[in-house]
């Protein structure tokens, strides 16, 4: 159902429609509850007519990882003379589980869901709505401690970048920290990555300074809150670069920014995007490897790896070839 | 972290000035290596600073970009399928330059070919070419066509060969020893030439490269702590591979960038199943319960018991755990069970004789030998091995292999007289093991080191190369690490991810998965 998360309806429709007539019951209980989602005009969020595809895996409950449900979710019979089992796991249930999160998180504090909602912003699928790019209430320095936006104007801005990107930076210079950082980076309209790599560090060595400065002295805690500026910093230019069509540049500053998501700045949140960015590029190799250092601690993720495994096999076998070596 | 909107953006604001001075180029970059390229020709890289060295040197046909995985060549201008897809037209891009200050064209594309496919190229690399490679046919000056075996609807991708210069060779029949494994000649950014104690790359600008560091001295890794401390001091600018129990130091300096290196790489321990109570497979069972891979990790890596995300992860089998062909469903052995172990001697008919193992009434000696650089990456591993076996009762005769012997002894399959190699194995998205587990037959097993004959496992990696489908080649693997995780001609142990750390001065340097330099035009290097 990708075309379907991509915002591609009809693409959906034409998928649905080659569906083969003997197919699994499984599978023709997931198309049947899209295809009534379609049906039903195809606004989005599909949730209600994916409803009865919860499975008991997708339970968001306090104090405990869901583990997305019994994997795999198919069981396919390969169409070869050999009739092999192929076995999917199936994203609808990813979805399923990270609308529960979110749901979740708004019925714990209702009253900052507009917060949550730009959390989530940069995030969102293709067919998701945009939130506002203005902010009417205070962000409690709860919800930024440790996190990848030195303020709460850095959540407004970060929203905004992930649909506007450069017009974004000048909206927001004013007020973000981050927006701020970027801006020098910005050369003709462009996200000059190699100057932004300066940027982050400039602003990971800034804030180690500062908090030098209030404590009296170094501290051992000092340099992981750096760390995450640097990172912060970094994140944000890639979500500016990839709305302004700057996609190799994105990657750029997304590796770099991989490279440094280490120990407290390893958040499995944009780990797992990067991986994902990788599947979309057919680049199995990274992917499979940030899936599975992940997979143990957020058992869900498994179902990402049955796509990725045959991406890989597929790939590999028609790759160019290499002896083993020492 | 209690920053407050308006202060920090003005703060930042204000320190926006901050300065990078212009980049210098026209510089030299000086880095540690595992070891020294045992190879520049591309035709007979055995180990990975072979294909990063040769990947300075050549261009490669058609490339994956770093970033973004684009298929790509900086030496075709165009294609075209041809003979419904068993062919491909290709025209080169004109002005190309060789480092002798020849132009390069399609004759030198057709003689790459026949070299690959003449029989007596003795090149691992050119056999796997073999497979569907049938000729190359000039057309015109900077046009040819390769021919196939079968109908291929993308075979740039197949086609990730190095270019190599007819007129350096006296004939197709190239051979590992020629000097031009030690003076290459490539059309790739850069010239190198191997010299006793390191290898230099000079910059050589060419239609097609702009290479901006003019020079790459490639420094034989030595101990990790000099290494680390060199570049922290600016003594070199670069670490290929970081031992992970360095990585902490760099990662909290400024100065020094941490790097991911996509690599999949394994360690292993090759049992010469041949070879007096080797030949017994319950002897390997027993070794396989002997070894404690936890404290082995923990002494030479600095992984403690039960870390979570180790840079160093325990397989059961000759693939990494990530890897789509890595059977899940095969345990690792991760403490020692000497019990198990003892029990299984035992029923091997060893005896235990004042404490040592014999066999036939004579006291065994293991004679072990270790890959040498690998001692950079996990150091003393060789010796904490072996303090192993003899606290399991076997006595033992320690031995680090350099990498040239490695490659001419161990590789070739003529390490007969070791009972243990330690080595390790690093792939890239290609993972194809049957030449270290297939019988030393005809063109197959040419990478099994002891020479060691399962005709199950053979059947298992014929049944992988005539896989059709993905699934077909999926379960033939599955099924050979089972079987190996059984037989035991290895005790797989972990694989290890590697990091390189650069200094921050470099900029721009993109690392490649596996090749690792295939993106040097944008490396450059000062503030």
């Amino acid at each position: 159902m990708d075309a379907a998360f991509a915002g591609k309806p009809d693409e959906a429709r034409a998928a649905l429609a080659s569906l083969p007539p003997d197919a699994a019951a499984e599978v023709v209980k997931a198309a049947a509850a899209w295809q009534s989602w379609l049906d039903a005009g195809a606004v989005w969020p599909p949730d209600a007519a994916l409803a009865g595809l919860a499975g008991p895996g997708v339970q968001v409950m306090a104090g405990q990882n869901p583990d997305g449900g019994p994997h795999p979710q198919f069981r396919l019979t390969e169409r070869s003379a050999e009739a092999r089992t192929v076995e999917l796991g199936d994203p609808t249930q990813l979805y399923l589980l990270s609308r529960a999160h979110e749901a979740a998180a708004k019925a714990a504090v209702p009253a900052d869901a507009a917060v949550i909602d730009l959390f989530l912003a940069p995030w969102s699928l293709p067919a998701e709505a945009g939130p506002a790019t203005e902010l009417a209430i205070p962000v409690d320095d709860s919800w930024i401690f440790a996190g990848f936006a030195l303020s709460g104007a850095d959540l407004v801005f970060l929203a905004d970048a992930s649909t506007a990107g450069v017009p974004a930076v000048q909206r927001h210079l004013a007020s973000s920290p981050l927006a701020a950082v970027v801006a020098p980076a910005i050369v003709d309209g462009q996200v000059v990555p190699d100057k932004m790599l300066d940027q982050a560090a400039w602003l990971g060595q800034q804030v180690e300074a500062a908090m030098r400065e209030a404590g009296g002295g170094e501290q051992s805690f000092h340099p992981p809150f750096a760390r995450l500026a640097s990172v912060a910093a970094l994140r944000a230019a890639m979500i500016v670069a990839d709305a302004n069509d700057q996609y190799r540049d994105a990657g750029v500053l997304r590796v770099n920014a991989l490279d440094r998501s280490v120990e407290g700045a390893a958040d499995p949140v944009f780990l797992i995007s990067v991986a994902a960015w990788d599947a979309g590029n057919r680049n199995a190799l990274r992917a499979q490897e940030l899936v599975h250092r992940l997979h143990r601690r957020y058992p869900a993720l498994q179902a990402a790896r049955y796509s990725l495994d045959f991406l890989h096999i597929r790939t590999s076998r028609n790759a160019a070839p290499a002896a083993p070596v020492h | 972290m209690a920053l407050r909107d308006a202060p920090i953006a003005a703060a930042l604001r204000a320190g926006l000035a901050l300065g990078v001075a212009a980049l210098g180029t026209g510089s030299t970059l000086a880095y540690f290596e595992e070891s020294l390229p045992t190879s520049m020709n591309p035709l007979y890289a055995s180990a990975m600073v072979d294909y990063r060295s040769q990947e300075l040197v050549f261009d490669r046909l058609w490339f994956h970009d770093a970033i973004t995985n684009e298929l790509k060549s900086r030496i075709v201008e165009r294609y075209e399928l041809v003979d419904g897809g068993k062919g491909v037209r290709i025209t080169l891009i004109s002005g190309v330059k060789w480092h002798d200050g020849k132009p390069m064209n399609a004759k030198d594309l057709c003689f790459t070919v026949d070299a690959m496919l003449d029989k007596n190229t003795p090149s691992p690399v050119a056999q796997e070419y073999r497979q569907f490679i049938t000729g190359c046919e000039v057309t015109s000056g900077q046009v040819a066509t390769i021919s196939f075996n079968r109908v291929f609807h993308n075979p740039r991708e197949r086609l990730g060969f190095a270019l190599l210069p007819r007129e350096a060779f006296e004939s197709t029949a190239i051979s590992p020893d020629l000097e031009f494994s030690a003076k290459p000649i490539g059309t790739g950014p850069m010239k190198g030439s191997r010299g006793r104690r390191g290898a230099i790359f000079d910059a050589f600008a060419n239609v097609h490269h702009t290479p901006q560091v003019a020079q790459l001295q490639l420094q034989d890794a030595g101990d990790p702590l000099v290494q680390v401390k060199t570049i922290i001091n600016n003594g070199v600018q670069g670490i290929i591979a970081v031992p992970p129990p360095y990585r902490p130091d760099l990662s909290s300096n400024d100065e020094v960038a941490l790097k991911s290196y996509d690599l999949r790489s394994w360690w292993f321990i090759a049992l010469n199943t041949n070879k007096g109570a080797l030949a017994d497979p319950r002897v390997r069972k027993g070794l396989n319960l002997a070894i404690d891979r936890t404290a082995l990790r923990e002494f030479t890596i600095g992984v403690k018991a039960g870390e979570e995300n180790s840079p160093c992860e325990f397989i059961s089998g000759p693939f990494v755990q990530s890897s789509p062909y890595y059977n899940r469903a095969v345990p690792t052995v991760d403490r020692s069970n000497k019990a198990q172990a003892k029990a299984l001697f035992e029923e091997a008919g060893l005896k235990d004789t004042g404490g040592r193992w014999h066999y036939k009434n004579a006291p065994i000696t293991l004679r072990v030998g270790m890959l040498a650089p690998l001692n950079n990456e996990a150091p003393d591993l060789l010796s904490y091995i072996g303090n192993q076996l003899s606290d399991a009762g076997f006595d033992r005769n320690d031995l680090k292999i350099s990498a040239d012997e490695w490659k001419t002894n161990v590789l070739t399959g003529k390490a007969t007289d070791y009972d243990l190699l330690i080595g390790k194995w690093s792939f890239g998205l290609y993972e194809d093991v049957n030449h270290l587990f297939h019988s030393r037959t005809g063109n197959a097993g040419k990478l099994n080191l002891f020479n060691y004959k399962n005709a199950d496992v053979d059947a298992t990696l014929q049944a992988y190369d005539r896989a059709v489908t993905d699934t077909a080649a999926r379960d033939a693997y599955h099924k050979l690490h089972t079987q190996v995780a059984e037989d035991l001609p290895y005790l797989f142990l972990w694989k290890l991810d590697t990091r390189s750390a650069w200094r921050t001065e470099v900029r721009g340097n993109i690392i490649s998965a596996y090749y690792y330099f295939t993106e040097i035009d944008s490396w450059k290097y000062g503030r």
